[in-house]
């Protein structure tokens, strides 16, 4: 069994042969054609060529078409600054600009890139009919962000009702993108919420369950599977976010896989991630990335667990080390040699702090995730 | 975080050094282990682990930074 088939079982929490595998290859496709993620996001036929690529490189189970939260946005008057190796960026909110929320429109399907993430669709669905395509929509609290800005989290205090209007428009727009990628072949819809990390579950349960839930069960009742993405530190969220009823919880390197399982198994969710995006798969060795999959597969066992990395890959994210991983997803003898073997020690230089009492400045470090 | 932490050394001018560190680096990765710290984004005041993951009100990191200053 393999494919969208196996993905089935996983998300039905059924025991699985082997442990499902989704990388979540977005502009890292436009690297194995040579290409800049701007030329790549905007044509259909470089998507369809690069994500046919990975499907022949890394033999996956499911793959998203496209990875780019900017999508909806975009649509709706955000301005966006291209990158070469990254997914767009927000960098102008029009609702910051003087437009009224009630003169937002809900994107069609011919606005913005729309059309050229529905084309590649419609061609990947042609070409891998066993394959599970995964849309992915900006869920609606980040949406929520890019249209109004970090004054989102004022108005959370100031004017409640605001932001439940603001939120209650996203959840339209979410569901007219479920509807889309319904229309156009998906089988699962990814709801990707990233900023869900950044507020606690009090916040969460005010501001965004009733709204993801209404998602999730638009998806489902369009008879497709979903899935709740959330990257950061969101732990403390994942109990709120099972009671929006995904079919699955998928989250990153920031929360121990062991949390989630045990709260995702309890509340009957499948579960999937978590693999070390930076230090192992884009930085890291091809043993480095082989040890971190068979301790994600260990953990993550047989039901209702699904491999990925933690977000989408980066864009230089060396072809090896993925081939290193789909190579262990079906062999049980590599899996046992690397359990075996062991682990390389890194020598860590501890941080002198006495440079900084000795400084009459104070010394702020910022350990972020930006390029 | 970026935002937050660079609007709120702003006031203090000279008086306060701001590094970002990448873990899309080498040398991010290894300053963040160094450090000890497990999550993105961190905030380190000399050297200390001071706000971890949720982005902290200005006036949070402004209050914590003049506590800073007031020790040396």
């Amino acid at each position: 069994m393999r494919g969208k088939e196996l993905l089935q079982q996983a998300f039905a929490l059924k025991e699985t042969d082997r442990t499902p595998w989704v990388p979540f290859v977005g502009v890292h496709a436009a690297s194995l054609l040579g290409v800049t993620a701007e030329e790549y996001l905007k044509s259909d036929k470089l998507i369809v060529e690069g994500v046919s690529k990975a499907i022949e490189l890394y033999n996956p189970d499911g793959i998203p078409i496209v990875f780019d939260l900017q999508l909806e946005a975009e649509c709706m008057g955000c301005g966006l600054v291209w990158a070469d190796e990254n997914p767009p960026s927000v960098h102008s909110h029009p609702l910051m600009e003087g437009v009224e929320l009630k003169d937002l429109k809900i994107p069609t399907i011919n606005d913005g890139r729309i059309p050229v993430v529905l084309e590649a669709t419609r061609q990947l669905r042609a070409k891998y009919p066993d394959l599970a395509l995964y849309g992915l929509i900006t869920g609606p609290f980040t949406l929520g962000l890019h249209l109004l800005g970090t004054e989102i989290f004022m108005k959370m205090f100031m004017d409640e009702q605001y932001v439940h209007d603001l939120m209650a428009f996203c959840t339209r727009v979410c569901n007219t993108m479920t509807d889309y990628y319904k229309s156009a072949g998906c089988d699962v819809v990814a709801v990707v919420d990233p900023m869900t990390s950044q507020i606690g579950p009090d916040q969460f349960e005010q501001f965004v369950t009733q709204y993801c839930t209404e998602v999730f069960a638009h998806i489902k009742a369009q008879e497709m599977y979903s899935s709740f993405f959330v990257c950061g530190q969101a732990q403390h969220n994942i109990e709120v976010m099972c009671a929006c009823k995904p079919d699955n919880i998928s989250i990153d390197e920031n929360i121990p896989l062991e949390y989630v399982k045990d709260i995702c198994l309890k509340n009957g969710i499948s579960f999937g991630g978590n693999l070390l995006l930076t230090v192992a798969l884009l930085m890291g060795t091809t043993e480095d990335c082989e040890r971190n999959a068979v301790d994600c597969m260990d953990i993550g066992g047989n039901k209702g667990f699904i491999l990925a990395p933690g977000c989408d890959l980066a864009y230089s994210t060396p072809k090896e080390n993925l081939l290193a991983i789909t190579n262990l997803i079906t062999d049980d003898y590599r899996r046992d040699v690397v359990r075996a073997l062991e682990a390389k020690v890194t020598n860590v230089t501890p941080i002198d702090k006495a440079v900084y009492g000795s400084s009459p400045k104070v010394i702020m470090d910022v350990i972020c995730s930006r390029l | 975080m970026l935002e937050a932490v660079k609007r709120a050394c702003e006031p203090f001018g000279d008086k306060v050094q701001f590094i970002e560190r990448s873990i899309k680096t080498n040398e991010g990765i290894e300053f963040m282990t160094a450090i000890g710290a497990s999550n993105i984004p961190t905030l380190c005041i000399d050297g200390e682990i001071t706000f971890v993951s949720n982005i902290p009100p200005v006036n949070d990191i402004k209050a914590a930074i003049e506590k800073r200053l007031n020790e040396k």
